[in-house]
This record gives C-alpha cells, structure tokens and sequence, in this order.
C-alpha cells in the first residue's frame, strides 16, 4: 500500500508538470489556432538559458528566475508570433504545421550551437531549494521542489480557468480563433491577443522547463526536452487543445500511468518497461484519438490557401527525368567514391521525399515520421530479405515488396484512428508513431524466445540493422555508383509515376479533397478510403526507401530513423515544393548531401585556416540552422524554391542564345572538371553562377517584355485548358465550361454538380 | 441622433416610408456613412469598380445583387476589414478610409458578417460580453439585450453555435443593437432562415432605423427587405448599376434575377 501510495504521488507531481506544459500548448492553440511544435524546444532554451544563468554564471535563482521566466520566455513567445506565426493565417494547414516544426528544429540546432551536446562535465540542473530538503507526506519523502511544482500546477490551471472564463480579456482570447474578424467587428484586437497569449505559451513551456528538467534526473538533454511537446501534446489532446481543466485531467492521467508502470511492471522480466514508459504518451495519444468526435468540415479553404502548383504534363515529366538519369550519369563520372556515397545517400532520401509529395502535396496529409516507416522498410527487408550471407549477401526484390506491403498495412493502423479527424491530428498521430518506433521498436535490441516459434529474435539485433545491397534476377547493384544510378532511375521511374497518378481520376479526387474537405464530401467521395488508400501507398514508398537508405549505408543504427531527421526531411521538401516531384530532389538532396557537405567544407576550412577557425565553425553552425531558416521562410512562399526556379526560367526557354551559352558554359566546366584541370567545386560555382545569371540575362535579351511570365504572381491565362483544376474559381469566376470541366475531373455525371 | 416621426417603424408595407426619405436627408446634410468612388481588390483582382453610396440617418438602404456581385465586399470595405485600392470611406463627414475595423467599431460603424455574427464556442453572455469592448458595462448591455430579446435571457449560459439560426441572428442584432450604433451594416441576415423568422428580424431593423441609425442591408433575395428598405440599390459585377425606390425596383429585380 505504501509503495502505491509512493507512486501515486510522484505520478500526480509528474503530472502536474506535464499539465503546465500542455496547458501553454492549448493557449496558444486556442487563440491562433496554430499547433506549436515549438513548444518544448521553447522549454528546453528556457531551461538551458536557466541554467546558464543559475549554475554556469552563479546568478542567484530569483533573478535568474525572473529573467528566464519574466522576460526572456514571454518576449521569446511575442517575437515568435509576431515575425512567424502571424504570418500563417489564411495558408494551407501543411504550412501551419511545417512552419512551428522548422522552429523547433532551428531552436535545437540553436542549442547544439550555444551548449555543445558533449560537455566535458555534464550539466547538471539542480532542484529547487535542494534536492535533499525533502519533507515526508504519508511516509513518502517529497523535494520541497516537487510539492512547489504541484502547487505551481494547481495555481496555474485555477488562474487559466479563471482566465478564459472570468476575464473579457480571456474571453476574447478564445473568441479569436471562432473569428478574428468578428473579434475585430467587436472593437476587439485579435493581433494583440494572440501575441499575448504565446507570449503566456512560452511562459508556460519555460515554467514547466525548469521544473521538469531537474526532475528528469540525468544531464540535460536537448533533445529529450523538446521532446516533451509530446508528452504535452498527448494530455492536450484529452481537451482536444482547447480545454484546460481537461487538459490537466489528461496530464495528471498521463502522470499516472507513467508511475504506475515503472512502480508495477517487473523491469527484470520485461526489458521494454522503461521504452513501455517512455512511450506511454503515444499509446494514450492514440486512444484518445479513437474516440475524439469529429471536427466540423470547413469548406471555402481555397480561397485563403497561398500555394499554387502547376502540373507538368506527363511528357515533360519524361523528359525531366531522362535529363535527371543522363545528368546523374555525367555527374558519377566526375565524382569521387565519398561523394558518390554522399550523392546514393542523397537519392535514397529523395526516394523516401516522394512518399511526402504524393501524401503532402498532392492529397493536402501529412507525415511527420517518414523515416519510421522507413525504419520498419529496413527492419522488413533484414529479417526477411537476404540471401546469402557475408560478402555474397544480397537484398531481394521479395524482401523490397514485403516491405512496401507491411509499411502499407502499418500505415493503415497509423492513419485510421484520426481519419475522420483534421490533418493535424494525423500529423499528431504519425509524430506520437515515430517516436514510438524509436522508443520501442528500435530499442528492441535484445534477444528473445519467441513462444510458439522456437527461435530466438529480435527486432533490431544490438542496435545495428545490417541491409547489403540489392540484386535483382542478374542485375547486382552492390557497386556504389551503379547503384547510384539504380537509386536515380527509380526515383525518375516513380517521379513520372506520381504525375500519372496526378492526372488520373484518383489524383484528381486527392486534389479536390485537399482543397476543399467539404465539397469533396457533398460530392459524395469517401474521404476515409481515399486518405487511406493515400497514406497507405505514401507508406509504402517511405517504407521501401528507407530499406535502401539502410542498403546504402550498409547498416545504419537507429539514429538515423531519428523523428528529427523525419522532421527535417519534411521540411526541406517543402521548401524545395511538396507539390513537386523536384521539390523531393531537392528535399533529399539538401538533407542527405547538401548540409553535410556545407558543413564538413567549414570544418575542413577551419582546419586549414587556423587563423580563422572562429569564422569557419560560425558558418559551419550556421549551416545548421539555416534549413530551419528557410523552413521558416515557407509560411511567406509556400510554393516552394522550385516553382521560384520554374518562374526564374520561364523567359530563358524563349531566349535560345541565352540557353545555349549557358549549357555551353556548364559543359566547358564539366569536361575541365573531368580532366581534372579545375576541382569539382568550380564546377560547382559555375554551375551556380549560371543559374543565377540566366534568367537575369534572359530578361535582358528577351524579344518582346512580357511582364506577365516574369512576375511570380502570374498565372495562366484565364481561357485555357492549361488552369490547374485547383485554381478554377480562385483566380477568376466559375463559368459553365469550367463546370463541366470539374464534372468531368471529378466522375460526376453532367449537371449533378 | 433624433427619432424621426414620421417613419413609423412597425409598417413593414407601407408606402410611407418612402415618403419619408426626403426629411431624413434634409434633417442631417452630412450622411453618416458615404462611399466615394470605392475600388477595391482581393490580391490583385479588383472586384470593385468605383462605387458610390451614401446612407443617411434613419434611412435603410437595401443593397442587392446576385451571388458574387461584391456587396460583401462593400460591406468590407465599409466596415474596415478591407481597405479600398482607390476612393474614400467617410463616416459623418470624417475620412475613414484605411482606419482599421476595431477603431471604426469604437465610433459607431456595427456590422453583422455574412452568415456568422456570433462566436460560436462562446455562450450568449459570453457573445454580450465581447460587445463591451465597443462602449458600455456588461450587466447594462445583458440588461438591455435580453430586455429586446427575452428568448436571449433564457438562454443566457448555452453556446452560441448550439441556438437555432434565427436565434444567432437575433443574438447578432443584438449584441449590434446594445453598443448603440450610429451605422448598421447587415450582411444577408436572412441566410438559411426561415420567411417568417426574416420578417420578424426585418420588424426590428425597421424600428432601429426610425431610432436614427444608418441602416445598409445586403441582401440577394429581395422580397423581404424591400418592404423595409427606403431606398434600394442594385449592383451587377462590382457596380451599382441601379438606384430607386424599392416599388421601382420590385420589377426590375425580377427580370435581373431572372435574367441572371
Ligand atoms: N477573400 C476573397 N479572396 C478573393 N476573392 C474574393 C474573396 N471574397 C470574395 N471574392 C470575390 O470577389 C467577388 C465578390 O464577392 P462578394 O463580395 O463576396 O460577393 P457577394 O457578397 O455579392 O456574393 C467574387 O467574385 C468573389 O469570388
Ligand atoms: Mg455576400
């Protein structure tokens, strides 16, 4: 009875801290209706700054306190919402959420930045008022810091209650997210609310920083800290992010269960009790998700939607990739082994990017944990897809189709609880998934008996997942540059494959439902079947990519299925375009080659130059940030940097002298750069420069000025067959033949529209 | 603003409310809300093309036009919500072109959004309560509301979203109505309601507008509002391309609708 006693109190202080953070995360939901991903890496600087403050600096621990807590997270939360997230209203639901995610990233590569990861002496963050003063409650003995942290818990979710109900000020805050327009009408002032209250948000996230983080014993971990927003956003959801007495409920639940099973479960038989424990907020975040009632559909999205795609035509689509495949192959020749494994490494992530464009891009979804199911993909294909074995082990073609098919059907499992739901309970589910799959899955990593089968097994045999490369009938890809070309064709094969599908009925039906959910509704499409069938195919891509991102690499640890890399795949494919097929490139390129690259040129910069090593490790720590830069710079261009590109060009298709001096430019570098008279670098710099100076050069030249091809903004012409589906009616009114023309995009017979 | 006598607020049908218009306009020279050769666009596509309006004191001025014509867009622009790309909001005589709705609202300009006047996940006091940023104490505007509204009053702790239709438009007058305004702009009030719920709605728009306020009523469907309105004014494709009384404009609708 005493141990119950025992854990139920320390489950209701755990709790508690959980429902501070989660409640910051359902204040600033409520008024902007923007999910903040950035909520636990806001904790986890607040804490980190703490820290500096408290223990590295000696500062006494009010002022330290009232800095972090007072000013520093409060203003962090203000400049947040006023140069960030300000600017999402009116974009697509991917933007919001790609946005605050980008944040997150960019404030954990801050951290790496400012407090190396590997301290000589880990950082150690003290309780409050000492560990040791305890007091004994019922025969439990109690940190006065953690009994500070229940009463902070209580005094916060009465004074938020009281808040939202009992001031005119809390009132409007919640009137914001109804109709910040209406609020407006109202006299009321939706810009400042909203900035208050993630100015409180970060408030809150810093409290709950400072107070969880000595509870969480260890050293700091940045990563462990940002990860928090899922412990948050689990017990947020039992509010469904918009109640704050149950959002504490779901807390102190979550708080609960987590004591319960380290007091309970025998941690000696059962090896997984502590990743059971660590995953726990997933598996609730899944139950709660199943029985979540429905959100309504909102219809008239696309008119405030900013992303606009056009859609190559198959043809082109072709010829894009025979350009890709012969430009790969120019490009293999010049390449030095290291950077032909670079570039395969690279490919295999755009593989895995192209789930995102069909998922994201095409049907409006979205998967914050790709390279999970890529995870499962490799653990598939290892299991049950080798033969041979030592030099001779080749990956087959059954062990890549099983895989896609158990992605497939996991995916189904992941997706079906929040179907019914808004995307971004369903970008909360993969999340909740991902980590999950780090958690357990990959932690798996001791051998077991299974029962009925008599062998010995384990999911992720002593945390190395080995994967050889593939033969397929008599082709052997196991040379790198062969299977660089390998990678490269099957990206050009689906590339072109998801275009087609783009311009099949399905695609269409993907479209329609990712602008509008409700029209697409009343037209009579079960949006369940078609988001899963979706998903499930998206999965299975990610699935058979991540089996040969492993194959590439030979054997990849669990790292490199970090829900982090998950995130930042994500977010630079939509930098590069989530609605293209080159934005995927770009996605994988830039996060398999393109940032290690950039980076270990500074390193190896600052190590040739001594003198200005300080210089060099700067740039070399900006590179790391600067993905989250541009990730945030999507919510201003949501097309993505490929539809720049494609705008940029448009006038050098029609100037030849232009084009052909460029590409001669680019060849001369090429064959100079084969002989090895100049290094590959210049080629590269050549390369940029002529890309940069094309279109200027285009524009100089051009025959006639044709300002409309040159402006960003332009669109097609209004008469042609040639508007994207989705535009109709944004940029110019409906007109009876566009009404037939979405019948018949749609399957709806004549006149029933 | 004065009563006026001789509009008689409860005759919806009367042809003296057209009678009275010509002492409304000569009683205040300066029109409490004018419109000057508005343009206005969304993103670059101008759907507005020189508008001009004026309402003056105690007079309701209908606003029709087919779906699309832009008469929500006039009412945004009138309301603050839009700024014009060319020509001059003024209120009273005072230029409020590019002044941001929540400062318009402070002096008198209320509007009712098309199909949404209420917060739906706020209960009704709730709604009242976000009136007071306007002017006025709560327990006042509760008071005086539920006084106009009595089915308001028993329904005081419900969520706005959960009351039927004409309920939340009468939640939206009234929340309008307690700030008490010097210009009223109604966006389809009668959207998805029923005939008999619009005609009550309209009985009270007409009683307010013979208190002195402004009235500008947007409507598609007309029948309704021409027996209240003083004057009635047409607009086609982001103009106005017809004004008159609303027994002129009784014909005409029905070819342009049926033209349409
Ligand atoms: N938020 C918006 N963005 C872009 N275009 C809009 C927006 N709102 C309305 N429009 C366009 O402006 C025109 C006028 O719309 P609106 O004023 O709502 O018409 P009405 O209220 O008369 O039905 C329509 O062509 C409509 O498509
Ligand atoms: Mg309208």
């Amino acid at each position: 009875m005493e141990t119950f006693l025992q854990y139920t109190i320390l489950g209701l202080v755990a709790g508690g801290v959980y429902g501070i953070a989660a409640s910051g995360l359902v204040v600033t939901y409520t008024t902007s209706g923007i999910f903040n991903f950035a909520h636990g890496a806001v904790a986890m600087l607040s804490a980190f700054t703490y820290w500096q403050l408290r223990f590295g600096w000696d500062w006494p621990a009010p002022l330290a306190l009232v800095v972090v807590l007072g000013v520093l997270a409060p203003l962090l939360g203000a400049l947040l919402y006023g140069v960030v997230m300000r600017g999402l209203r009116g974009t697509s639901e991917v933007a919001r959420i790609v946005v605050p995610v980008s944040v997150m990233l960019g404030f954990l590569a801050l951290s790496t930045w400012v407090w190396d990861p590997t301290p000589r002496s880990p950082r150690l963050f003290l309780m409050f008022f000492g560990a040791g003063n305890t007091v004994s409650i019922g025969g439990v003995n109690l940190a006065w810091h953690e009994i500070t942290a229940v009463v902070i818990a209580v005094v916060v979710a009465l004074g938020l209650r009281f808040l939202f109900f009992g001031t005119r000020t809390g009132v409007a805050m919640r009137a914001v997210v109804d109709d910040p327009d209406l609020l407006e009408l109202n006299a009321g002032r939706p810009e400042r609310l909203a900035m208050a209250s993630w100015a409180l948000g970060a408030f809150l996230a810093a409290l709950a920083g400072v107070l969880i983080t000595p509870m969480m014993g260890s050293a700091m971990s940045a990563h462990a800290l940002t990860l928090l927003v899922i412990d948050a956003f689990a017990a947020a959801m039992f509010g469904r992010l918009r109640s704050v007495p149950r959002t504490f409920v779901g807390a102190l639940v979550l708080g609960l269960l987590g004591s319960y099973v380290i007091g309970y479960f025998p941690s000696d038989r059962w090896t997984w009790t502590g990743n059971f424990r660590v995953s726990l907020p997933m598996i609730t975040l899944f139950v709660v998700l199943l029985f979540l009632p429905q959100d309504r559909l909102r219809g008239a999205t696309v008119l405030r939607s900013r992303e606009r795609y056009r859609l190559p035509s198959v043809r082109t689509a072709v010829v894009a990739a025979v350009v890709l495949v012969a430009g790969m192959w120019l490009l293999r020749g010049i390449l030095a082994p290291t950077a032909v494994n670079h570039m395969a490494f690279g490919m295999s992530m755009a593989v895995i990017a192209l789930s995102l464009v069909l998922l994201t891009g095409y049907a409006g979804e979205i998967n914050l944990a790709v390279l999970s199911f890529g995870a499962i993909g490799a653990i598939i294909v290892h299991h049950f897809g080798v033969s041979g074995s030592g030099g001779d082990a080749r990956s087959t073609l059954f062990g890549y189709a099983a895989a896609a098919v158990v992605c497939a059907l996991v995916g189904a499992l992941v997706a079906l609880p929040s179907l019914r739901l808004r995307g971004l309970y369903l970008a909360l589910s993969t999340m909740a998934f991902g980590v999950f799959v780090s958690n357990m899955l990959l932690r798996d990593i001791t051998e077991r008996q299974l029962p009925l089968l008599h062998t010995r097994f384990s999911i992720f045999p002593s945390g190395n997942l080995g994967v050889p490369r593939p033969k397929f009938g008599p082709v052997d890809l196991v040379a790198m540059p062969t299977f660089l070309m390998f990678l490269t064709v099957l990206f050009a094969v689906l590339g072109v494959g998801l275009i087609a599908l783009r311009h099949s009925s399905y695609g269409r039906r993907l479209t329609a439902m990712k602008d509008s959910p409700a029209a697409s509704a009343t037209l009579g499409q079960s949006l369940v079947t078609l988001k899963l069938s979706v998903f499930m195919l998206s999965a299975a891509i990610a699935g058979v990519g991540g089996a040969l991102m492993t194959a590439q690499i030979g054997s990849a640890n669990l790292d490199r299925f970090d829900i982090f890399l998950s995130l930042t795949l994500l977010m630079l494919t939509v930098v590069g375009g989530i609605g293209y097929v080159s934005g995927a490139l770009f996605g994988g390129i830039a996060a398999g080659v393109l940032f290690v690259a950039l980076q270990n040129t500074f390193d190896k910069l600052g190590v040739d130059h001594p003198d200005l090593e300080g210089f060099f490790e700067f740039l070399a720590n900006l590179t790391l940030v600067l993905p989250a830069l541009m990730g945030v710079s999507i919510g201003r261009n949501p097309t993505g940097a490929v539809e720049k590109i494609l705008v940029d060009f448009g006038p050098v298709r029609r100037v030849r002298p232009v084009l052909v001096a460029g590409i001669a430019t680019v060849g001369v570098a090429y064959v100079l750069a084969r002989n090895e008279t100049i290094s590959n670098w210049w080629l590269i710099v050549v390369t940029a420069v002529v890309i940069g100076v094309m279109p200027q050069a285009a524009k100089r030249w051009a025959p006639g000025p044709s300002e409309a091809a040159v402006d960003g903004t332009a669109l097609p012409a209004a008469d042609g067959a040639d508007l994207p589906l989705e535009l109709v009616g944004v940029v110019r009114p409906y007109t009876v033949a566009d009404r037939e023309m979405l019948d018949a995009a749609l399957d709806v017979p004549a006149g029933k529209g | 603003m004065s009563g006026n006598g001789a509009t008689s607020g409860g005759d919806p049908t009367g042809g003296g409310l057209v009678d009275a218009v010509p002492e409304t306009v000569i009683e205040t020279e300066v029109p409490p809300l004018e419109l000057v050769g508005v343009h206005a666009a969304y993103g670059g596509i101008e759907v507005l093309h020189g508008i001009d309006l004026a309402v003056a004191a105690g007079e309701v001025v209908a606003l029709l036009g087919a779906n699309g014509a832009g008469k929500s867009t006039t009412v945004k622009v009138c309301s603050g919500l839009l700024p014009p790309t060319r020509g001059a909001v003024r209120v009273v005589g005072h230029d409020v072109t590019g002044v941001p709705s929540h400062e318009l609202a402070r002096i008198g300009v209320c509007t009712i959004p098309e199909g949404r006047g209420v917060f739906p996940n706020l209960t009704v006091r709730e709604n009242l309560w976000m009136a007071t940023q306007v002017t006025g104490e709560r327990a006042e505007l509760e008071e005086a509301a539920y006084a106009r509204f009595p089915r308001l009053g028993d329904r005081r702790t419900q969520l706005a979203g959960t009351l039927s239709g004409g309920e939340q438009q009468m939640l939206a007058l009234a929340r309008a109505l307690v700030t008490d305004p010097a210009v009223l702009l109604l966006d389809e009030l009668s959207m998805g309601l029923a005939p008999i719920i619009v005609q009550q709605l309209y009985e009270i728009v007409a009683q307010v507008a013979s208190d002195g306020i402004s009235i500008l009523v947007v409507e598609q469907f007309a029948q309704a509002v021409l027996g209240i309105a003083d004057r009635a004014v047409i607009m086609v494709n982001g103009e106005i391309t017809r004004v008159g009384t609303p027994a002129e404009m009784q014909s005409e609708l029905s070819n342009a609708y049926l033209g349409g």
